[in-house]
């Protein structure tokens, strides 16, 4: 939790056909929904929540290597040169 | 006289309100409106909520995807094409890694053969973005990096060339506060077919509209399919200048959260002289194209007059109401004429 700001508070106004239907408490009228297993068990209708946001570099720098090194295999076969296709 | 002349404008008046009431009341009606597709140039503009997804079909049935909208989408787009017979794509073109632009792509990859791929050759951080890659790698699709001057050939004189990005690792660095560089980025295409042109921009912005313009490259195209989405930030005015286009198609999510299409955007097209047909409100719109003429046929009109074997309809949010001969209750389709409100 080092590089979070702290928690925000929210609700869970309703749920609807599995959504958890989630609003901030500070009134700003943000809402958004959430299939319910990404929830704590046991969460129901009119429970609070604390909600952290973590930055994940590592993730992030492995996602660009990957996409990176996907788009250099990819791009292998063509023929960088080429500008005219016949489809 | 003068009196038979107000009861004749509270009569106006009066039907009028009936009208609008009626409208308001059954607006969201699909209305029929079968037009000839066959040996022309077919644009679909695809109804995927908040994101952007076209297809192009060529007259002797070649085809292209631009865009595949967000995720929820796909299963719709997957739709939308076998609806139009749609087995395999000739190319599939992602113009920027945004999801509501490639979210739907992978279902799009998995349902039907995709033959070419063209992407923006962007890097992102994107694990949508990094599972449609690994999708086109599965398949074995051939895949391209678009670069300004790049030319498609389809048939029929069908061709597709690409304006942005300027490719050769030049990139649109510098944007707007607040400003996207993979919007910036975007593919833009122009698709031309005899007389005919019309332009895809992705989600490019002024700067990027700024840079083609200053290329040269040819830009005039009857219909425009507007930078993203309608933003403020994108379809300057110079732009529409340098485009002058007749039409404008907007792909965008009815009450969406981010003001698209922005009152200044749809300002411009207007003071342009530009029709505006926007997916949140006309669902899916076609534009097909013999090569001189060019019609727009939206599946969703709000007001529409058509002409039927020996009579005028008044059709109004998908139900007809005889003005000509025919009484309301009978069954048949209009023809292919069309006259948009």
């Amino acid at each position: 939790m080092s590089n979070s700001k702290e928690s925000i508070k929210a609700f869970v106004d309703r749920i609807e056909s599995g959504l958890a239907v989630i609003l901030l408490s500070d009134g700003s009228g943000v809402q958004f929904d959430l299939p319910l297993e990404y929830l704590p068990p046991g969460t129901e209708a009119g429970d609070h929540l604390l909600i952290t946001f973590q930055l994940d570099p590592e993730s992030r720098e492995e996602t660009l290597r990957s996409v990176a090194e996907l788009k250099r295999r990819l791009a292998k076969d063509g023929d960088p040169q080429q500008t005219e296709f016949k489809l | 006289m003068k009196g038979l002349r107000v009861l004749f404008a509270i009569a106006l008046v009066a039907a009028i309100i009936v009208v609008g009431l009626y409208w308001l009341r059954h607006r969201p009606q699909q209305i029929p409106t079968p037009f000839v597709t066959q040996g022309r140039l077919q644009v679909y503009a695809l109804d995927v909520g908040q994101g952007d997804s076209a297809l192009i079909i060529t007259p002797e049935g070649k085809s292209v995807l631009i865009d595949a909208g967000p995720p929820q989408a796909g299963d719709e787009v997957v739709a939308a094409l076998r609806k139009k017979d749609i087995r395999s794509l000739d190319l599939a073109v992602a113009t920027h890694p945004h999801a509501d632009h490639i979210g739907g792509m992978r279902p799009v990859i998995e349902n039907f053969g995709v033959k070419n791929f063209l992407d923006s050759g962007q890097v992102y951080a994107s694990k949508e973005y990094e599972r449609m890659l690994r999708a086109i790698q599965e398949k074995g699709i051939k895949f391209i990096e678009a670069k300004k001057g790049m030319k498609f050939d389809l048939d029929s004189g069908v061709k597709l060339e690409v304006l942005n990005p300027p490719g050769d690792g030049r990139w649109i660095t510098e944007v707007r506060r607040g400003g996207s560089v993979e919007n910036a980025n975007s593919i833009v295409l122009r698709l031309s077919y005899g007389n005919f042109s019309m332009l895809f921009t992705g989600d490019a912005e002024t700067e990027t509209e700024d840079l083609i313009m200053e290329s040269g490259a040819p830009l005039s195209a009857q219909v425009l399919k507007v930078g993203h989405h309608g933003s403020r930030h994108a379809t300057s005015a110079r732009f529409l200048d340098a485009v002058a286009p007749e039409a404008a198609v907007i792909s965008c999510g009815a009450d969406n959260r981010y003001g698209h299409p922005a009152r200044q955007t749809l300002d411009r097209l207007r003071k342009a002289g530009v029709r505006i047909y926007r997916t949140d409100l006309n669902g899916e719109i076609a534009i097909v194209a013999d090569g001189n003429k060019f019609e727009i046929h939206p599946a969703r009109q709000p007001i529409q007059v058509a002409l039927e074997r020996g009579g005028w309809w008044l059709v109004v949010g998908g139900r007809r109401l005889v003005i000509g001969s025919r009484p309301f209750w009978t069954n048949h389709q209009p023809l292919t004429t069309n006259r948009h409100s």
